[in-house]
């Protein structure tokens, strides 16, 4: 639609800007890592493990090796989330507050093993509380990570 | 959690209850100082301010985390103090930033009374000194 309407210069100049912005779209929708489906399977698995990890709670179990395989997993998703969010960054034109962008991406491969060393000290179920704290907060740094992705200024 | 009760004579500030506090207070703490180092780093001059005040609630947070966790005697007037000041600090703030939003041009931590954050900072210094009067 855009192409048909580019045939005088004017048009031409406007169609080759929005040509220029929409490949950096299309290259984000590619990777989509920041926005796409990898971003919900981070946040789908995260808030399963912290349903779990509550559910233990309830039934009064300290942190097992089960529920720290678990968290391994997630960790596995959330280094692959920081490495494929910084490509993806690097791949985009955008203006947006990079800095903050890798410092949550950052933040997200940080906070499960420090949150799961200190829910580990406590054999009881306190302990797997603070495991399910530290679960339940990933969905919120994912789209906190997609909000400065989006926005011009988090 | 009533076996937090049951571990001995010194009844400590990070064993039970006490164990997801000290992880909330550690999560904003890094929430805090992150926020701020960013703020200072990259745009200072846009609000000041609102930018120092991060960088004082991050202080607050990591006092309070760390003291927290430690959970003797000293840490725990530590703490006492650091989630008094942290008390005043999310109502002050929360309220001049409602009253002279014009003052508040980016938000901090204690903004709208914490509201960016899911209320949890206007809430968690009322939790922070009932557990240290709880477990004294």
């Amino acid at each position: 639609m855009w192409r048909a309407a580019a045939s005088g210069t004017v048009e031409a100049h406007s169609a080759r800007q929005f040509d220029a912005s929409f490949a950096d779209h299309r290259t984000d929708a590619r990777i989509a890592v920041v926005r796409g489906p990898y971003a919900i399977a981070i946040m789908v698995v995260a808030l399963v493990l912290a349903a779990w990890a509550l559910g233990l709670v309830l039934a009064n179990r300290p942190p097992g090796v089960a529920l720290l395989a678990g968290g391994a997993v997630l960790e596995a998703l959330l280094i692959g989330f920081l490495v494929g969010g910084i490509v993806q960054m690097l791949g985009s034109h955008r203006e947006f507050a990079r800095a903050e962008f890798v410092l949550y991406l950052v933040a997200c491969v940080a906070i499960p093993p420090a949150v799961v060393a200190w829910g580990w000290g406590e054999r009881s179920r306190a302990g797997t509380a603070v495991v399910a704290v530290g679960f339940l907060i990933m969905p919120v740094m994912v789209i906190r990570v997609q909000q400065v992705w989006a926005g011009p200024v988090g | 959690m009533a076996e937090a009760g049951d571990r001995g004579p010194a009844r400590s500030t990070n064993r039970g209850f006490g164990r997801v506090l000290v992880a909330v207070y550690g999560l904003f703490a890094l929430a805090a100082t992150a926020r701020s180092g960013v703020q200072i780093a990259t745009k200072f001059h846009e609000a000041p301010l609102a930018y120092v005040l991060s960088a004082f609630a991050a202080v607050v947070y990591l006092v309070a985390t760390v003291s927290l966790a430690r959970g003797d005697a000293a840490s725990r007037r530590v703490a006492t103090v650091a989630i008094s000041i942290e008390m005043v600090g999310v109502i002050t703030v929360g309220a001049a930033s409602e009253l002279f939003s014009k003052a508040f041009p980016d938000a901090t931590v204690w903004t709208g009374f914490g509201s960016g954050y899911g209320f949890v900072p206007l809430v968690l210094p009322f939790v922070g000194l009932w557990w240290l009067r709880h477990t004294r």
